[in-house]
């Protein structure tokens, strides 16, 4: 081996020493990554639900630093005796130390041998694994151990909670939805739960569809009752006949009354008040006005018609009206296309939408630009 | 756990400590200076104000090094303790991307961590290698000393102003992954490089 070897040896040595300190530098850092990482889960996941929970900016902001101190870790200075550490290291007869230290003399030619055999055995064996503190690897192991947990109990949580598993900020895929039941039933409701246990007398109980839910009202009042299409006349005398019960009757004779008032004008449905029908101007279900008021079939014209598609109309042509102060914008007879047309035009005012004026600065304008196009996922495409 | 060791754990945690503040004033003062010059840069092309803005943080980061430099001679510590400058040059590049996370919120801002971070953290490097006969005792400034901080001035001012202005003027698709490549092996060469010579330049510089 010539001097230019053991040189190009010696070099050779240090590059595989500073090799192997980088790695656990790497380490280093890609535990403290991980440990960030998954403490940053673990804190955005447990305060999923809390005012305290970190957002989304803030949670890349904290995991954007700690990948970006990959240069911090590996350029942190160097201690200048790591060239003799590594060199003792494959050198235990300081054979190479002395041919390093010596600066030329009569001794040179027997160091530079005796170097040179060091480093051939040190070629040989490999040389030494540079051994970090035992305080640092057990910060290193302490930080991927603490990543590992954190990582596990913020998957748990995560999922948990309803987020899955989460990677990157939590984000709950199904909303929670709280249902809160109006306390709009009283004791009488619970009625419909046990029926059989209301203590109705069984006089009372009649044919399917005569009882009275929770006592309430009367059967006048019965805006929902099942329509009974019949024809006009002596039906209410055959009914009696053939046994049906008092409450179809009522029914039908309501629903007889009602048919013939489209044609005339007058209704005979009781109204929303409770008022017994009467068969003179001011009808059941329609007030003085030619209004009509009972619940689910109120408007006026053409909308008193049976069908909850003609009252949905209704409800909206009199939002329409109140909105536009107009009465009859939509006219006696609306088509099913100028409905559809004055609905968008009406909800047209909920669509929410946000102004975002032209930036002031051209400059971070072109910046932002620039940015979308050099950076942005599109770009990659 | 040594006195001696202790000693020198504080002292990390102090000039780490330091160095990332001063990574918050260098920040601080390149948006300044940057806001400072914008009026007047308005009117120009943008590759102009794109170079300008490159050659402002370049030079306050080159100030940063220097004054760095500086102080450890007067405080006698080892030149090698310059690198704690990339510290500071990191703490500049997480908030330039959070401002840019803040502006832009997708995940496309992580490829700052590779095409951007790169350029500081090397900048840093490089002005650590140059200005340690700064910060060497006994040691004064020599022509030959400033020409090479010169030099590395005007290379990590053209590096920087490259990227910047490939980025905003003639963007490619596959430039984000061909700029974190390029900026990596930049900062492996110059980080190996400072290790060379702040930790084994004992053989380097005998044989």
């Amino acid at each position: 081996m010539t001097s230019k070897d053991a040189r190009v040896r010696v070099r050779i040595l240090a590059l595989s020493d500073m090799s192997k300190r980088m790695a656990f530098r790497f380490a280093a850092w890609l535990a403290t990554a991980l440990a960030v990482w998954g403490s940053s889960l673990l804190v955005s996941v447990a305060l999923l639900d809390s005012r305290l929970r970190p957002s989304a900016l803030s949670f890349h902001i904290v995991l954007m630093a700690a990948l970006g101190s990959l240069p911090a870790f590996i350029a942190f200075p160097f201690r200048p005796a790591w060239a003799l550490e590594a060199v003792r290291r494959s050198d235990r007869e300081a054979a190479v130390e002395s041919w390093l230290d010596y600066s030329g003399g009569p001794a040179e030619r027997m160091l530079e041998t005796r170097a040179a055999e060091a480093l051939s055995i040190a070629a040989l064996n490999g040389p030494g694994r540079p051994r970090p503190s035992r305080a640092a690897r057990g910060v290193v192991v302490g930080l991927f151990a603490f990543a590992a947990v954190s990582f596990m109990a913020a998957q748990i949580a995560s999922i948990r909670s309803g987020c899955g598993v989460s990677l990157s900020y939590p984000v709950k895929q199904m909303p929670d939805i709280v249902i809160e039941r109006a306390e709009i039933y009283d004791d009488g409701s619970r009625d419909l739960v046990a029926p059989g246990t209301t203590g109705f007398p069984e006089a009372d109980r009649g044919a399917p569809g005569e009882r009275r839910y929770a006592g309430s009202g009367s059967q006048e009042e019965d805006a929902l009752a099942k329509p009974v299409f019949a024809a006009d006349g002596g039906e209410e005398e055959e009914a009696t006949e053939s046994g049906r019960s008092n409450g179809d009757e009522r029914a039908e004779r309501k629903m007889d009354v009602a048919i013939r008032g489209t044609g005339t004008g007058k209704g005979t449905a009781s109204s929303e008040g409770g008022e017994p029908a009467d068969d003179g101007g001011e009808v059941a279900g329609r007030d003085s006005a030619g209004e009509a008021r009972a619940p689910g079939w109120e408007g006026s014209g053409s909308a008193i018609d049976a069908s909850p598609l003609v009252d949905y109309r209704t409800r909206f042509e009199r939002q329409l009206a109140e909105t536009s102060g107009r009465e009859t914008i939509l006219g006696d007879a609306p088509s099913a296309e100028m409905v559809a047309e004055f609905i968008a035009r009406f909800y047209v005012s909920f669509e929410a939408r946000v102004a975002i004026g032209s930036t002031a600065n051209p400059g971070i304008a072109r910046a932002e630009e620039s940015w979308r196009r050099a950076f942005g996922s599109e770009a990659a495409e | 756990m040594t006195r001696a060791s202790t000693l020198a754990a504080i002292r990390s945690v102090l000039g780490v400590s330091l160095a990332a503040a001063a990574g918050v004033a260098l920040w601080y003062a390149m948006r300044l200076c940057e806001g400072a010059v914008a009026p007047s840069l308005s009117v120009s092309p943008e590759w102009l104000s794109l170079a300008m803005n490159a050659g402002i943080e370049e030079t306050l980061r080159l100030g940063l090094a220097l004054a760095a430099a500086l102080t450890l001679r007067r405080l006698g510590r080892e030149p090698g303790a310059a690198s704690l400058a990339v510290i500071a040059s990191c703490v500049v590049a997480t908030l330039e991307n959070a401002s840019y996370m803040a502006a832009f919120p997708t995940l496309d801002s992580y490829w700052r961590l590779g095409y951007a971070l790169p350029i500081h953290a090397s900048a840093a490097v490089l002005y650590a290698l140059v200005t340690a006969p700064f910060a060497e005792p006994g040691r004064g400034l020599s022509r030959r000393g400033i020409a090479t901080v010169a030099a590395s001035f005007l290379a990590a001012w053209s590096w920087h102003a490259a990227f910047n202005i490939t980025a905003a003027l003639a963007p490619f698709p596959a430039l984000p992954a061909i700029g974190t490549a390029l900026n990596v092996i930049a900062f492996a060469a110059l980080a190996a490089a400072t290790a060379i010579r702040y930790g084994y330049w004992s053989i380097y510089a005998t044989r």
